[in-house]
């Protein structure tokens, strides 16, 4: 890497200052002061840990209650035109469905104030990006979950902004829609743009980028050493659902599997809870066993409980 | 100009266009607007159907007054060759709510005699109720009182206009005109007037309430060459009027006979007395809270104002454009559906065009109670989980209960303001005439100073709440 390149990427982007707000008597965030740099920043902390309420704040959607953000050197709040250079990916999975894929990222890159031209071609670029295109003029209440996360990424990049926020992202992704998001969060991260992109899963957060920020209860915990924390979470049971129709099929190839603890069944959604001690080993076996057993599976996500044990296990 | 402005200014215009486009496209698309759609369809099916005789027992219960003869005088007819038809042109008669208000009463009709008649005598009675106690109000209108009916004004006109071929003296066609409004000299705040002279019964007391009002007049033919030692009195023909008490609206208390008074008038009268109250109480207040609520509501309990919120597009412009869809959303229904009940009530004879000005006038008032309700129910929507409920009190207390008020907390409302403006530029025909009102300049400058300041709170509660 050259000097420039160096400098380039030593250079703080955000900067976090003594960060603190509560809800009441609930803490959100107590005291956080980061500087966040260029490349991929993956926050990583279970539900409830203060990740959404980090992204508010830094994105100037709320005031802090103590401390200041900056972006590039200017304070985020009542800044709306460091929007130009920010996109967000926002956790709801909630948008004006009538509309179809494309009309809705065309609406929003006109907020910024292009022309009809200029927006269709962006709109058109992002969603090539998440590989939407085919899809896109249908109405986005008939998209899966896999669908709605890409198009809520493509929204974030219509206006090419030099820095991303995506909360979470990957959650509730298909394996094909978390493969295609997490080599465009990696081409992006080539292209010199900063990410940062919070998760509750480590494996995907780990898949991303070697760079966290661990957050519980509204505190950062770690910073940047990731496999000391592999270490601790591979030491607890991890859960992973699986929905899928074909349950008992599925669940008679995994038992077997020697990673695999317990599998057990779930009617609402339909589908299957796996623990496993060994998560590695088991994704990395997963995609073959789907293929061999010829099932469909429509999602696969983490819960935190794990996670969450093992946050205690640091606090303490 | 600064390379920034101009930056701005050159974005501020697309993002105008979409944003207030993106509001009115999405309540156009929401089943909201079926309702939007139902509540404007259903006064002018209302009154369409009205205009058309479909249910004329419709049309007495919108008048609420009706004439009838009663009771027989001891004089009677004395000369079966003398006959007199009256045909009443206007009518109004507007009684006092508070101190510094005043009895009106105007009256103009006209008609023809058959027979030597060469004056005519009418006499005109206004009197109340018997349940009201008399010696609390008639003592004190004296010398107007005559004490042959109880309680009633008598008013004596001896000699008015005669319109024949002869000019003033021929009485084979004539008609009159009266304009009384007394003088009142002292008042005693809450209670009648003690010494009122030549006035009538003011006070903050609702007569509305008290009294049951009636009006009735009567006419007689009188000849000079007929006998020779009195005015022989030919014939007479007398009508009366009787106020029920729903009569007395806010809108004033309007008594006509169906049969007498012209269709262009009576239709005038029936848009004036009973579509712009379903409008101004209802419909438009319904309609501004469906749709303004909506326009905040859902973007925040969707989840969906986040995407405007991250966006180079300042809380202002994102408050303002939406606020104008809004504007824009609502109006256009309105602005149809009050034109069109007001065209087919008052349609007759070709002569719809006769007073659109009106028209103007009408949808300004309808403007100002949507851009001031309008901000109104952008804050409810902005402060509660439920503001539809929010507004709906609000109406129903603010703009209904606490309007119609006889005393200076009516001012607090909306519908006061709207109710000064309409009395200012519409008059006698809106028959708003119960309250004494602010001036059409005044209530302007409230009403848009009030909408200024709704939108300003509202804006300062979208900057500081997180929504997200």
């Amino acid at each position: 890497m050259s000097n420039s390149s160096k400098e380039k990427y030593s250079e703080d982007i955000i900067t976090i200052t003594h960060v603190s707000k509560w809800y009441g008597q609930v803490i959100g965030l107590n005291d956080i002061s980061i500087n966040i740099k260029r490349g991929i920043t993956g926050l990583l902390g279970p539900n409830g840990a203060g990740k959404s309420t980090m992204f508010k704040i830094i994105t100037g959607q709320i005031k802090p209650m103590l401390g200041h953000v900056k972006i590039y050197n200017k304070p985020v709040w009542n800044n709306y035109l460091l929007w130009e250079k920010i996109g967000y990916c926002p956790e709801f999975d909630s948008f004006w469905s009538e509309l179809t894929g494309f009309k809705f990222i065309y609406f929003l890159s006109k907020l910024h104030g292009i022309s009809s031209d200029d927006a269709k071609k962006r709109t058109e670029q992002a969603l090539k990006l998440v590989d939407m295109v085919k899809d896109s003029h249908r109405k986005i209440k008939g998209y899966s979950k896999g669908m709605r996360q890409r198009i809520k990424v493509a929204q974030a990049l219509v206006h090419d902004p030099e820095i991303l926020i995506l909360d979470e992202p990957l959650s509730g992704t298909d394996p094909i829609a978390k493969f295609t998001l997490i080599n465009l969060f990696q081409q992006l991260e080539s292209e010199g743009k900063t990410l940062i992109i919070s998760s509750h899963v480590l494996e995907e957060v780990e898949r991303i980028t070697d760079n966290i920020l661990l957050i519980h209860k509204g505190r950062l915990l770690a910073e940047g050493r990731i496999q000391e924390i592999r270490d601790l979470i591979d030491k607890y049971p991890h859960n992973i659902f699986i929905k899928t129709v074909d349950v008992s099929k599925l669940a008679q190839r995994l038992i077997k599997e020697s990673s695999v603890l317990s599998v057990s069944k779930q009617d609402k959604p339909k589908g299957l809870m796996v623990q496993t001690h060994k998560p590695d080993q088991f994704y990395s076996k997963i995609a073959n066993i789907i293929l061999e057993e010829n099932v469909e599976i429509t999602q696969m996500s983490s819960t935190d409980d794990n996670l969450d044990a093992v946050f205690r296990y640091l606090v303490e | 100009m600064k390379r920034n402005e101009k930056r701005i200014l050159e974005r501020i215009i697309p993002i105008s266009i979409i944003l207030t486009w993106a509001t009115i496209r999405k309540l156009l698309i929401s089943k909201k607007v079926i309702g939007i759609i139902v509540l404007c369809l259903i006064p002018v099916i209302i009154f369409s159907l009205w205009r058309f005789d479909m249910f004329p027992e419709d049309r007495e219960v919108l008048y609420k007054s009706r004439w009838e003869n009663i009771p027989e005088l001891e004089e009677k007819v004395t000369d079966e060759n003398v006959t007199i038809d009256i045909n009443l042109n206007s009518f109004n008669i507007v009684f006092p709510l508070a101190v510094s208000e005043t009895f009106r009463l105007d009256i103009s009709f006209s008609g023809t005699t058959t027979g030597p008649v060469d004056h005519l005598l009418i006499k005109i009675f206004l009197y109340f109720d018997e349940s009201y106690p008399a010696t609390n109000i008639f003592d004190q209108i004296s010398p107007l009182l005559n004490g042959t009916l109880r309680g009633a004004i008598d008013l004596n006109v001896l000699v008015f206009k005669g319109t024949g071929a002869q000019g003033d003296n021929d009485w084979r066609t004539w008609e009159f005109k009266l304009n009384y409004q007394p003088l009142v000299n002292e008042t005693l705040g809450n209670g009648f007037s003690e010494d009122i002279g030549n006035g009538l019964p003011v006070g903050t007391n609702e007569l509305s309430e008290l009294i049951k009002p009636r009006l009735g007049f009567y006419l007689r033919g009188f000849s000079d060459n007929k006998g020779t030692e009195k005015n022989w009195s030919f014939t007479y023909e007398e009508v009366w009027l009787e106020f029920d008490e729903e009569a007395l609206t806010d809108f004033g208390v309007v008594g006509k006979d169906t049969k007498e008074v012209s269709a262009v008038e009576d239709g005038y009268k029936v848009f004036f007395d009973a579509a712009l109250p379903i409008y101004f109480i209802l419909i438009i207040p319904l309609i501004t809270i469906l749709y303004s609520i909506s326009v905040i509501r859902e973007d925040i309990e969707n989840h969906t104002m986040v995407y405007l919120l991250t966006r180079p597009v300042s809380k202002t412009e994102i408050l303002f454009f939406k606020y104008k869809g809004f504007i824009i959303s609502a109006w256009i229904p309105l602005a149809i559906s009050l034109s069109l009940s007001f065209f087919i009530t008052a349609s007759n004879e070709g002569s719809i065009f006769l007073h659109t000005g009106y028209v103007g006038t009408i949808l300004l008032l309808m403007t100002l109670m949507v851009f001031a309700y309008g901000a109104l129910f952008f804050i409810f929507a902005l402060i509660t989980s439920y503001p539809t409920v929010l507004g709906l009190l609000y109406v129903f207390f603010v703009e209904t209960l606490i309007y119609q008020q006889s005393n200076v907390i009516n001012r607090f409302s909306i519908m006061f303001h709207i109710q000064s403006i309409a009395d200012g530029m519409l008059g006698d025909i809106a028959n708003v005439g119960l309250y004494q009102l602010t001036t059409v300049t005044d209530s302007l400058i409230i009403l848009i100073g009030v909408t200024i300041v709704f939108l300003t709170i509202a804006l300062y509660i979208f900057s500081y709440r997180d929504f997200t």
